[in-house]
C-alpha cells in the first residue's frame, strides 16, 4: 500500500510555516529598499559624481592636474601663455607634493599605530591591572573628540606659547627623505641627513603627529574584542611547550589575530589618508605642508572644480579599494573569531 | 620523576585559593586532585606547572628533589593539557604536535625528519594517524583532547599535568578516554597529575587521590583508602552519597549500600520508613525512603535480589538496619 504524502512541515525556505509571519516579506523588502535608496543618495551617487567631475574636461585635463608637460617648442608661445604654463606646472607640482606628503604621513603613522595597537590590545586583553577601563576610554578618545580639537591640542601644547612651546619651536629634526649613507666613519650611526627642519607646529612633523593621534584607536579597537575572545590559553600552552616570548608572539599570537590586525590597518590607513580637520589646524595653511585633502580644498577655493575632483578621485579610489578589501577581510576575520570559540566541536567537518 | 610541593599558599586579592598545601607525588604515579569547584585544585596544578606563582617567600616546589620554584614555565619541562585543550587553531594537527620541538634552540632542535618521525609516532600513540593535516576545528572533542596530549608529550616532559582532561566531553567518550588514559600512563610511565571534580573518574583512573577542600588537602591516599577510611565528613560526603543519622552525641554517616532493608523489625534499632521512590538501574536498585519517626529522607542501595524478595514499591513500609556506619572525632551532633 502506498503511504499518503505527508503534509510538509516547512516550505522551501526551510522555516516552519508558523515562524514565517505574514507580511515579513513586505517588511524585509521595504527595509532593504530604504537602505538602498539611502546609500545611493549619500554614497554611490556622490562617488560617481566625483569621477564624473574629474573627467568632465576629458582625460587630458585629468592628467594635467598632476602633470603638465612642457611643449617641445616653447618659442611659439606668447608671454601670457608662458606665464600660464609655468603657473600650471607649479600647481601640478604642488599637487604631486601633496600626494607624496599624504603617502609619507601614512607610511610613518600606520606602522607606528600598528605597533601601538598591538601593544595596547595585548596589555588590555592579556593582563589584569587597575585602571584598565580608563585606558580603554582613553584609547577611544580620538573617536569622541572633534578632529579640529585634536589638532588644537597639539597647537596649544607645542605652539609658541604652549607648554612645550619653547622646546618644540627649537626642536631640530631630520627630514627623512634627505637620508643618505655616510658609513661608520663619522659616527656609530651610519645614516646621515642632508636636511634638518626646525620646530613642530606648522611643519610636516605636526601633520604626522596629528594624523597619528586621530588614527590610533583603529588597530587597538579591532584587536581588543578578537584577542579578548581568544583568551590567554594558547599563549600559555606555547610557554609550557618551551617557547620563548618572541616565538610565542610570532608563531601563536600573530597568526591568530592576523585578519583582525589587517582590518585595523586598513581602517587606520584610510583615515590617515583622508584626515582633514586635525591636519588643517596644525599645517598652518602652508603650501609645503599640504596633504591631499588640504590640497583639494585649496584647489576648490580657487574655483578649479575639475582639478579638485581629479585629486578627490584619487582619495575616492582609495576609499573604494578600502571598502572592497574590508569586505574581504571582514569575512576572514569572522571566520577567525568563529574558529576561536572554545570547546566547540565541528562534527563531520571535512577539509 | 617525583613532584614535591611544600607549604604552598596562594591568595588572589582577598581570596585564599591555597592554604599551606603539602603534597608529594612519587615517580611514575598517576595522581588525581579531586575537589569541588573553588577548592583550589586547578590553582595547585597551575602552580606546579609555573603558570601561576605561589605567594612569594613561602613554600617550595621541586621535581625530583630539584627546586623548580624559580624556573619560568617554559623551562620547567612540564606537559600541560588545558581544559579546553588550547590547540593552536592556525596550525594543523601535525604542526601542533611538532610545535614544542620546533621552538627549541637551534642546538637541541631535532632535524626535520626526526621531528616528522617523532610526531608520527605520537599520533600513532594517541590513535590519530591520518588526521595529521586536519585543523583542530575539524576534529571532535575527544580527538582534540588526544592531540593536546600528544602535543604535551612531544617535548618529553618530566611531568604531565592535566586540567579537567575529560570535563568538556560527553559521558560515553569520557569513559572511553579515561580508560585509555590509564593504559597510556601505564605504557609511558610518566609522573602525572590530573584535576577533576568527578569522584568516579578519580576513583577509577588514579593510583592515588588528593582530596582538596577550601584550599587545603583533606586527605591523600589510594582510592580504597580514601573511600574506605575517609578522615573527615567532607571526604566521606564528597566520594559518594551518604546518609546522616543523628545519634545522642555523635553524627553517624552511612553509605547507601550499608543500609539494609528488611520486611520486619529485627530489633529495637530498626527504623521504620516509607518507600518514596524506587530507581532500577541494572544490578543495583536505588531506593529513596522517608523515615517514619522524624521524616528525614534516606537513600539505600540494595541488590536486585533483595528488591525482588521485598517487592519494593512506592508507599510500602519497610525497616531500615544499618550494616556499617562511621563517626568522626570532634564532629558532634547538637
Amino acid at each position: 500500500m502506498k503511504s499518503p504524502t505527508p503534509t510538509p512541515l516547512s516550505d522551501a525556505h526551510g522555516l516552519p510555516r508558523h515562524l514565517r509571519r505574514p507580511g515579513s516579506v513586505v517588511v524585509q523588502w521595504s527595509l532593504t529598499l530604504i537602505v538602498v535608496l539611502f546609500l545611493s543618495a549619500f554614497i554611490i551617487w556622490p562617488v560617481v559624481n566625483v569621477f564624473r567631475g574629474a573627467f568632465s574636461k576629458g582625460v587630458d585635463q585629468y592628467v594635467k592636474t598632476f602633470y603638465v608637460p612642457t611643449p617641445a617648442d616653447t618659442s611659439t608661445l606668447s608671454r601670457a601663455e608662458k606665464r600660464q604654463l609655468a603657473k600650471d606646472q607649479s600647481q601640478a607640482e604642488r599637487t604631486r607634493e601633496a600626494v607624496m606628503m599624504t603617502v609619507s604621513v601614512a607610511a610613518i603613522v600606520v606602522p607606528l599605530n600598528t605597533i601601538f595597537g598591538i601593544a595596547a590590545a595585548w596589555a588590555i586583553t592579556k593582563f589584569k591591572f587597575r585602571g584598565k577601563t580608563l585606558l580603554i576610554s582613553l584609547i577611544d578618545l580620538p573617536f569622541s573628540v572633534s578632529p579640529v580639537v585634536s589638532g588644537l591640542i597639539f597647537v596649544l601644547l607645542m605652539g609658541r606659547v604652549g607648554i612645550f612651546g619653547d622646546w618644540a619651536t627649537h626642536l631640530n629634526w631630520p627630514w627623512p627623505w634627505s637620508a643618505y649613507w655616510r658609513g661608520f666613519d663619522v659616527s656609530w650611526f651610519p645614516i646621515g641627513f642632508a636636511e634638518w627642519k626646525q620646530g613642530v607646529i606648522f611643519t610636516p612633523l605636526a601633520t604626522a603627529l596629528a594624523s597619528a593621534f586621530v588614527t590610533f584607536p583603529f588597530v587597538a579597537r579591532s584587536l581588543i574584542p578578537l584577542m579578548a575572545s581568544q583568551g590567554v590559553e594558547q599563549e600559555q600552552a606555547a610557554l609550557t611547550l618551551g617557547a620563548k616570548g618572541r616565538q610565542m608572539f610570532f608563531r601563536v599570537t600573530l597568526p591568530a589575530i592576523k585578519w583582525g590586525l589587517i582590518y585595523g590597518v586598513i581602517l587606520c590607513t584610510a583615515r590617515a589618508v583622508g584626515e582633514f580637520g586635525a591636519v588643517s589646524v596644525v599645517s598652518g595653511n602652508t603650501n609645503a605642508n599640504d596633504t591631499m585633502p588640504l590640497r583639494i580644498e585649496k584647489i576648490w577655493q580657487s574655483y578649479n572644480t575639475q582639478q579638485a575632483f581629479s585629486l578627490a578621485s584619487l582619495l575616492a579610489t582609495v576609499s573604494v579599494a578600502t571598502l572592497l578589501l574590508k569586505i574581504f577581510v571582514d569575512r576572514k576575520k569572522a571566520q577567525q573569531s568563529l574558529e576561536t570559540s572554545p570547546g566547540k566541536t565541528a562534527q563531520g567537518a571535512v577539509k | 620523576m617525583s613532584i614535591e610541593v611544600k607549604h604552598i599558599t596562594k591568595t588572589f586579592g582577598q581570596f585564599t585559593a591555597l592554604k599551606d598545601v603539602n603534597l608529594r607525588i612519587e615517580t611514575g604515579e598517576l595522581v588525581a586532585l579531586l575537589g569541588p569547584s573553588g577548592s583550589g585544585k586547578t590553582t595547585l596544578l597551575r602552580i606546579i606547572a609555573g603558570l601561576e606563582l605561589p605567594n612569594p617567600g613561602e613554600g617550595e616546589i621541586s621535581f625530583f628533589d630539584e627546586s623548580v620554584g624559580d624556573q619560568h614555565v617554559s623551562r620547567r619541562k612540564v606537559g600541560f593539557v588545558f581544559q579546553h585543550y588550547a590547540l593552536f587553531r592556525t596550525m594543523t594537527v601535525f604542526e601542533n604536535v611538532a610545535f614544542g620541538l620546533r621552538v627549541r634552540p637551534w642546538k637541541s632542535r631535532p632535524s626535520r625528519s626526526e621531528i616528522r618521525d617523532r610526531v608520527e609516532h605520537l599520533l600513532k600513540l594517541v590513535q590519530l594517524e591520518g588526521l595529521a593535516q586536519r585543523y583542530p576545528q575539524q576534529l571532535s572533542g575527544g580527538q582534540r583532547q588526544r592531540v593536546a596530549l600528544a602535543r604535551a608529550l612531544a617535548v618529553e616532559p618530566k611531568v604531565l599535568l592535566l586540567d579537567e582532561p575529560f570535563g568538556a566531553l560527553d559521558a560515553k567518550v569520557r569513559r572511553e578516554l579515561r580508560r585509555w588514559l590509564r593504559h597510556l600512563h601505564d605504557d609511558v610511565g610518566i609522573t602525572s597529575v590530573f584535576v577533576t571534580h568527578d569522584q568516579e573518574e578519580a576513583l577509577e583512573v588514579a593510583d592515588r587521590i588528593a582530596i582538596l577542600n577550601a584550599g587545603k588537602v583533606e586527605q591523600i591516599g589510594t582510592p580504597e583508602e580514601v573511600y574506605e577510611k575517609p578522615v573527615s565528613p567532607f571526604v566521606l560526603q564528597f566520594l559518594g552519597n551518604v546518609n546522616l543519622f543523628h545519634g545522642r552525641t555523635t553524627k553517624q554517616y552511612v553509605r547507601p549500600h550499608d543500609v539494609v532493608l528488611v520486611a520486619d523489625a529485627t530489633g529495637p534499632d530498626s527504623i521504620p520508613a516509607e518507600v518514596e521512590h524506587v530507581a532500577f538501574s541494572g544490578a543495583r536498585v536505588a531506593v529513596m525512603l522517608k523515615r517514619k519517626d522524624n521524616g528525614t529522607i534516606l537513600e539505600a542501595e540494595v541488590p536486585r535480589e533483595r528488591h525482588l524478595a521485598l517487592g519494593l514499591h512506592r508507599g510500602q513500609t519497610v525497616y531500615v538496619d544499618v550494616k556499617e556506619s562511621r563517626t568522626f572525632e570532634g564532629d558532634y551532633s547538637i
